[in-house]
């Protein structure tokens, strides 16, 4: 009879951690950007920090999420149609990863450095322009993964069709 | 001083995010058609069982199976012996858009 294998497999760790980047980032992007918006002394100024903090803990998240994802590759690349779509749903995850990483210390700056009003407003824009632009591939990145789980069945156990391993 | 600072600042953020899109763009793999094909091992992730092998211009993804036959010379070798650099000769089958190798030959 055939068994059902144990739930905690090497593979499920991924989504267990991909989902908590996907909404720190998303999030913490909006609450950055929205931020900017409004002015820092009034009611709404805790966007700002409020959306630094999600980002910070967004991008350690979203490399916890790109190790647990190397993990689940070596165990179901090899069952995958079209392996391909991994490889591009890494890479960018690795893009976006690397871009949240680099837009945060030099937001930070901008919190802590004061004055030379050109150039700070032009950080801002690049700041501002690499988290949007992040956000859009992580939609991405998620969506290709979506489709590995979705269209291919990674990691995703097919019961048989009598049931017999839930008796 | 501060300038100096937020230029420098300007700088690093540019060149660090130019890099993550390099790293997104160096990583394609290519997909072939069934057959044998003869390439340099360019980089070997042991802790998968996977190489990837450069053939023409094409970068092949390669994850081995149980059915895997990985011969160096004449004599059977094993995973470990793979190294970044090798000249191989590899059999692979499409399935798909997957590239199941059915033979590899470490030709040095």
């Amino acid at each position: 009879m055939p068994q059902l294998p144990d739930f905690w497999r090497v593979e499920v760790f991924h989504p267990l951690t991909v989902h908590a980047p996907l909404a720190l980032l998303v999030f913490g992007t909006l609450c950055r950007i929205a931020g900017q918006l409004v002015s820092g002394d009034g009611r709404l100024g805790f966007l700002t920090p409020a959306g630094r903090l999600l980002l910070g803990v967004g991008a350690v998240a979203a490399w916890a999420a790109i190790w647990t994802g190397s993990l689940a590759d070596g165990e179901v690349g090899r069952t995958l149609c079209d392996p391909t779509v991994a490889k591009t749903h890494e890479n960018v995850a690795w893009g976006v990863a690397i871009t949240f990483s680099c837009a945060l210390p030099a937001d930070l700056a901008l919190a802590i450095l004061k004055g030379a009003d050109r150039l700070r407003r032009g950080l801002v824009t690049l700041v501002l322009l690499a988290y949007l632009g992040g956000a859009g591939a992580l939609g991405y990145a998620g969506h290709l993964g979506a489709t590995l789980v979705y269209q291919q069945g990674a990691a995703v156990y097919h019961p048989t069709d009598a049931c017999t391993e839930f008796e | 001083m501060l300038r100096n600072e937020l230029r420098r600042a300007i700088v690093i953020t540019v060149v660090l995010l130019a890099s993550s899109l390099t790293v997104v763009a160096c990583e394609k793999t290519d997909v072939v058609e069934s057959g044998t094909y003869e390439g340099t091992v360019v980089n070997v992730e042991a802790d998968k069982d996977e190489i990837y092998v450069e053939s023409d211009g094409k970068k092949l993804e390669l994850y081995f199976t149980d059915q895997t036959e990985l011969m160096k010379g004449e004599e059977k070798a094993e995973f470990s012996a793979l190294e970044t650099g090798q000249q191989v000769k590899v059999t692979v089958e499409k399935k798909g858009k997957r590239l199941d190798p059915k033979k590899v030959v470490i030709l040095e």
